[in-house]
């Protein structure tokens, strides 16, 4: 049914996402990058693709710091041509991706003014899919409850804080507690969107792509916070998104997992993780992890395509276009760093 | 005259010696540790779950208020974790004043916490980028850190082959 009358509000915008995705890296593409000796070969190469002459106004030093920012100026170019054309339900959907990015520059922003650094620094690090015109005033950061009530309150932003507006000090772990809280209502909010807005084959692609981020940030945070006694396992329970393969009946005993083994064993039983530990079985035993996870997104994003008429498609194209920078900028660091023999952990799957 | 020929002899195989072990450890950890370190800090910017491009594990995005350093070098030239020290200090007080008042113990820790933590605790570097980060970039902080007692290592053999070169031009 979605058939009938998608094309009358979102038909060119559709055309237009899917000659972005036409656009992005293929494996051959990425081969030829591996293959460059130095900084302004890759500059050459990726000349010839879509992101053309993406570095023409830019003169000075060529380094992977510059390089990542100009190719995500282009990302942002493309998602807002996306954006100024679209409406209804696509904008609303729009406007739920850059809440995401949101949280991110506010964290960065409260992160910033703590550690004293300048505020036009930070400014020109915040991501502008997340921009939001009270975003500088940020920086009279002393604690949450403060900013909430004269800056955050206004912005789309406040249904986010609930449970997270405390008068805790603003130190680096609870500064963390804070942005994990404020994405775990995000995602539960974005979640709730898609059931009720959307449905189809788009409500299916969706929720398999949030299913996934959920668990992705479960087991990430389980993980990266094994060792570390100033979290407790209530903290960390209430850090885990209400939404997953592992919600409700394993996120209790992960957030009181004591290490790896404990780990691996309670992700087991989810017989799509089942592969994630043993691929790379090796001492280190983790390499591959976080490789994995973005492995299955975007086959996931790749089988996005497949269907029409569907809205997911932008959030598809965006997921891998920002994976084809990071794999850009890997190749980068391997170049400036003469690594090439670590080169080769990209992720390709056009 | 033989016995300053022995001497010379002793000494330059002395010297044969160190310079093996500096070239060793140059080549073989102080450079490789430093490597790694460097690999795994971007492969902790690519992975880690943040959404964003800010480079969040960097020289941009240091703490740049003044704290206490984490590692020492004693006068024996040897390095001391203050972290570890600072630790052990703790667990020792607690175990201490447990013992005594009990009920006047909670507010005693309060009053004197605020002040006396902001410039006395010797807090892990790893806390600026974050509470909890990409274990990547404790790998590379693990590095980092065996590269620093490399460097002491260079330093020491650097000084002693110093010496040993005047000693043996003293001798001839």
């Amino acid at each position: 049914m979605e058939g009938l009358y998608f094309n009358i509000n979102n038909g060119y915008l559709e055309g237009v996402v899917r000659g972005y995705k036409s656009g992005l890296l293929t494996t051959n593409q990425y081969v030829n990058l591996t293959q460059c000796d130095n900084l302004e070969d890759l500059k050459l190469q990726l000349s010839s693709t879509d992101y053309g002459n993406f570095m023409a106004n830019y003169s000075g030093p060529l380094s992977t710091s510059v390089l990542q920012d100009n190719l995500s100026k282009k990302l942002f170019q493309q998602f807002q041509y996306v954006k100024s054309q679209s409406s209804g339900k696509l904008t609303k959907f729009m406007n739920y991706i850059n809440y995401g990015y949101m949280i991110d520059n506010v964290i960065l922003m409260i992160t910033g003014t703590l550690h004293e650094r300048d505020k036009s620094e930070i400014l020109r690090k915040c991501n502008p899919l997340g921009w939001f015109d009270t975003l500088p005033t940020l920086s009279i950061a002393t604690d949450i409850e403060s900013l909430y009530s004269t800056v955050l309150i206004d912005t789309p932003l406040a249904p986010f804080f609930k449970n997270c507006v405390s008068a805790d000090d603003l130190d680096d772990l609870n500064i963390e507690i804070i942005r994990n809280k404020l994405y775990k209502n995000y995602l539960e909010s974005f979640v709730e969107f898609v059931t009720s807005e959307f449905d189809g084959p788009d409500q299916e692609i969706m929720i398999r792509l949030l299913t996934l981020e959920a668990d992705k940030r479960v087991i990430n945070i389980t993980l990266n916070s094994l060792n570390n006694s100033d979290l407790s396992s209530e903290d960390k329970l209430s850090l885990f998104p209400s939404y997953g393969k592992l919600y409700p009946t394993y996120h209790l005993q992960l957030s009181q997992a004591e290490d790896i083994e404990q780990l691996k064993s309670i992700v087991e039983y989810i017989g799509d993780y089942k592969d994630i530990f043993n691929e790379s079985g090796d001492a280190s035993g983790l390499r591959g992890l976080g490789d994995w996870f973005y492995l299955l997104e975007m086959q996931f994003c790749r089988n996005a395509f497949t269907q029409q008429f569907t809205l997911s498609t932008v959030y598809a194209w965006l997921k891998s276009k920002e994976q084809e920078i990071r794999n850009i900028t890997w190749i980068a660091e391997c170049i400036a760093q003469n690594q090439k023999n670590r080169i080769d952990s990209y992720i390709s799957v056009y | 005259m033989t016995e300053i020929q022995s001497q010379l002899d002793k000494k330059t195989i002395e010297l044969l010696i160190l310079i093996d072990k500096y070239e060793n450890v140059v080549n073989n950890n102080y450079r490789t540790n430093f490597i790694n370190g460097f690999v795994n800090l971007s492969k902790a910017n690519y992975e880690h779950t943040g959404r964003g491009f800010e480079r969040r594990y960097g020289v941009d995005s240091l703490d740049l208020r003044p704290r206490l350093a984490c590692l020492e070098v004693n006068e024996e030239f040897h390095l001391v974790d203050l972290q570890q020290k600072t630790k052990k200090e703790e667990k020792r007080e607690q175990m201490e004043s447990s013992l005594k008042n009990r009920k006047t113990k909670q507010t005693k820790s309060k009053s004197s916490g605020v002040e006396e933590f902001e410039e006395d605790k010797v807090k892990d570097p790893m806390l600026q980028f974050g509470g909890i980060v990409p274990y990547q970039l404790r790998q590379s902080q693990a590095f980092f850190k065996k590269a620093i007692e490399n460097s002491l290592e260079v330093v020491k053999l650097q000084q002693e082959i110093d010496t040993l070169i005047q000693e043996i031009e003293k001798l001839r």
